[in-house]
């Protein structure tokens, strides 16, 4: 178990990040040197100082239910933690490792021993210096827990070492440790909870990221307001964060509208072009870390089946399919990883669509004649909806009949977690900019996952990425992770459907809006205008 | 229709005992006085248009209503596709002639178990009255407390999306409304002289019931069918629309509205034609059921 690094996948979107930019001043769209379309019209990058002050609404479809950053893993959770803690590394709009609580870091020349010095001066939301007592007790508490998004690296032993040292020590070279460090499960605590229980510490955390929690609905609302402490000078510029539940993707943009929520989480493809219309709102479109992806149950009766997965994969056209639903948004899959994150394969056979070869690979599995099965999808997203109806048009081709059933996001989490479906649809998102992170919950079974709840399990996937996570950066670990990649492509427990954008939307008020690759935005960043 | 109709007692049979005997009575005035209504006349008219484009779809579509083409999707009306196309390439104008066969069978389907049960529970209740009445009344009363969209989607949830889960939902809550209707209405005949006389002539309770009564208290119950079915046809849209009603890829009016909703802005048609298609056949069937109440009222 030694696995490295993780990320979660959540159902769409995950994380938070919030990422700073440290500059100061970007908007919305300009977070990222990507292909950021941005708006319409207003929000063009100004060059007005921040003002400091104001509540930001910022609309989301899920809500918190749990606030312990070592065992949570989806986006509902994730990106309300990395609010309130922060992990010694960050990354950046670009995904690129920073120093965060940690200012400097080093590795020895083996590759075993990890130095951290932190950075001076960095308080919890209490006003209590972090010491690296904290770092020592904050890791050592997720290794204990383990949890979805486990600590992976080969950990020996991590002592505090004067008075703003953390020393580190592996008991083999761990490749992608940096951005291992750099995820949200990965914040600091206070040591001992600051004395309390693990309840009630968990719903009024102390941490040391820019908002601490003022009031939360489990399963409803939660607003924020600001760190009077927090390390970066004058930041964060809002007085206060709400993340207000909205029901369905519908919704959020009739409420972006109609000016009762200043941010959007998230933005069906569909709405992009009304909402860039409109001149009082900004859409911000930046490359993610996200893949959508149709999932097996490989325990379920027919999927079990590996020809019956590759008939799936090769019956479903996804030119058509991203052609149909993400009005320019997306691109095409076919790995598992995403362009965004190194190591991407684009030259793997990915079985795509070939109706000859699908109707070939069903007629040699056990079930020629087809059979009745059901797709899990949430409901309240109209891109899962078009989605679903689309697979279950074409697999109706090669005799697969498909019932669709569309459950509520919460009880469609608890179904998947419970393996309590044949085949979903739903997405995965890297944490890291590193290709071992996404391999390793989707495709390693000791991943904390469980294969991404696909139980997938084939020894040798496991064993190369094992040997990527040992291997430095380089054209021999590239090579190991194309086979991984072509490799799962052909066993196809999940079949990689598009690589989305993220997309969010906000009134042309709302400045400095920085969007992580992982979905996740930096909200300590961000200022509103009157 | 007209079977029911003929059978009819005008109020004006109530003082005579013998209702049952004017049966034959009344094809040729009623179909007079069928045409001499206009919201009748109206809403049968507008009404048939539904449920020929419904019956008559396979005829009339020009292309198989679940074929997809994803890369002729969101086409604007063609002489190719009259309507245009949805997201995902389907004809929209064979669609919706396929939606009025889902939306009106379902809404047929779903009145029905409630409109025999309601009228035998109001019935029964009303004429025999007692303790057995007061049960069903406290019943109606608790069914009628809860709001109709807090019932129906609470049930559609413990029974499953579909047309199964519709109906089953439907029929929990519709018959409180006949019910209501036929009790009250059936309390007032069988307190009434005549019924005490057609006991004191020996006819049993069961045959007043059903060829004195119930041809009386009929009425009523059919203008209430008639408002029902506008008011399940919006239900099983609603629910549609929530996506708790017909699954994919069965087209129905609402999952139409739902599916255009996020193109609204620029291609308005996609949303406002099956919306359209809603609002026909509400004013259609609720004409008619105003003129037959209109039609029988005369007398």
């Amino acid at each position: 178990m030694t696995l490295s690094t993780p990320r979660t996948p959540s159902t769409t979107i995950r994380r938070a990040g919030v990422a700073v930019l440290t500059a100061g001043v970007f908007v919305l769209a300009g977070c990222t040197a990507s292909s950021s379309p941005l708006p319409g019209g207003s929000a063009a990058p100004t060059t007005t100082a921040p003002t400091p002050g104001g509540t930001l609404t910022f609309a989301r479809t899920q809500s918190p239910t749990s606030l312990d950053l070592h065992t949570q893993i989806t986006a509902n959770n994730a990106f309300a933690i990395d609010k309130i803690f922060e992990p010694l590394l960050s990354f950046d709009a670009q995904g690129e490792i920073e120093p965060w609580l940690a200012s400097e870091y080093s590795s020895s020349e083996d590759g075993l021993v990890w130095t951290f010095t932190l950075r001076p001066g960095v308080q919890f939301s209490t006003g209590d210096a972090v010491t690296p007592e904290d770092v020592v007790y904050s890791l050592n508490r997720h290794l204990e827990v383990g949890g979805p998004l486990p600590l992976h690296a080969p950990i020996t032993s991590i002592e505090a070492s004067g008075t703003d040292t953390v020393v580190i020590t592996l008991s083999e070279a761990y490749t992608p440790f940096a951005a291992e460090l750099a995820g949200f499960s990965n914040g600091i605590l206070p040591a001992g909870l600051g004395g309390v229980d693990e309840e009630t510490f968990f719903k009024d955390p102390v941490g040391t990221g820019p908002f601490v929690v003022d009031s939360w609905t489990e399963g409803g609302d939660i607003s924020f307001t600001k760190n009077e402490h927090y390390w970066q000078d004058g930041k964060p510029y809002l007085d206060a964060v709400v993340y207000s539940l909205v029901q369905d993707d519908n919704q959020l943009v009739a409420q972006l509208q109609s000016g009762q929520v200043d941010v959007i989480d998230t933005v069906a493809s569909a709405n992009v072009a009304t909402l860039e219309s409109n001149a009082s709102l900004t859409v911000s479109t930046t490359p993610s870390w996200v893949v959508e992806e149709v999932f097996f149950n490989t325990l379920d009766e027919h999927f079990a089946d590996r020809d019956v997965r590759r008939a799936v994969s090769y019956a479903l056209d996804r030119e058509g399919i991203v052609a149909a639903t993400s009005f320019g948004t997306a691109e095409v899959a076919g790995s598992v990883l995403p362009p965004s994150i190194p190591g991407y394969d684009a030259s793997i056979d990915s079985l795509s669509y070939d109706v000859d070869a699908a109707k070939a690979a069903i007629a040699a599995s056990a079930y020629p004649e087809g059979f009745t099965t059901t797709l899990l999808v949430a409901s309240g997203n109209s891109l899962r909806a078009q989605e679903a109806q689309i697979i279950q048009a074409q697999l109706a081709e090669i005799g697969i009949t498909v019932e669709i059933e569309s459950i509520d996001l919460a009880a469609f989490r608890e179904r998947f977690r419970a393996f309590d479906f044949s085949f979903m649809i739903n997405s995965a998102t890297s944490d890291v900019a590193d290709p071992n992170g996404i391999v390793t919950f989707q495709a390693d079974p000791a991943g904390g996952t469980n294969g991404y709840w696909t139980h997938y399990d084939n020894p040798e996937v496991t064993a190369l990425i094992a040997q990527g996570r040992t291997l430095p950066d380089g054209a021999d670990r590239t090579a190991v992770y194309s086979q991984i990649q072509a490799m799962i492509a052909a066993d196809a427990p999940f079949i990689p459907l598009s690589y989305p954008s993220n997309i969010k939307a906000a009134q042309a008020t709302v400045q400095g809006l920085t969007v992580l690759p992982n979905g996740s935005v930096r909200l300590q960043d961000t200022w509103l205008t009157r | 229709m007209t079977a029911i109709g003929s059978t009819q007692q005008g109020p004006g049979a109530q003082a005579g005992t013998g209702a049952a005997g004017e049966v034959a009575r009344g094809a040729g005035p009623l179909w007079r006085r069928m045409a001499r209504t206009p919201a009748f006349v109206a809403g049968a008219v507008i009404t048939a248009t539904v449920v020929l484009a419904a019956l008559l779809a396979p005829v009339l579509a020009t292309h198989d209503p679940a074929a997809q083409n994803l890369l002729g999707g969101l086409q604007a009306p063609s002489g190719e596709h009259w309507l245009g196309t949805d997201q995902l390439g389907r004809d929209i104008y064979s669609r919706l002639l396929y939606a009025a066969r889902t939306d009106l069978r379902i809404a047929g389907l779903a009145v029905i178990i409630p409109f025999i049960v309601g009228v035998l529970v109001g019935t029964t209740s009303g004429y025999v009255g007692g303790a057995y009445d007061w049960v069903v009344s406290r019943v109606v009363d608790t069914v009628v407390a809860f709001p109709f969209y807090v019932i129906v989607v609470a049930v559609v949830f413990a029974v499953g999306a579909g047309e199964q889960g519709i109906s089953v939902a439907l029929a929990l809550v519709g018959w409180v409304t006949y019910a209501r209707v036929l009790r009250a209405t059936t309390a007032v005949h069988a307190s009434s002289g005549w019924v005490a006389a057609a006991r004191g002539g020996g006819l049993s309770h069961a045959r007043i019931l059903v060829r004195h009564i119930l041809p009386n208290t009929l009425t009523q119950a059919i203008v209430l069918l008639m408002n029902d079915i506008v008011f399940v046809i919006v239900a099983v849209v609603t629910l549609s629309y929530l996506g708790l009603g017909v699954q994919p890829p069965t087209a129905d009016w609402g999952t139409m509205i739902s599916d255009g909703q996020a193109f609204v802005a620029t291609k308005w048609w996609l949303s406002v034609i099956p919306g359209a298609a809603v609002v026909w056949t509400g004013i259609g069937l609720s004409l008619l059921g105003d003129g037959i109440g209109d039609v029988w009222r005369v007398e």
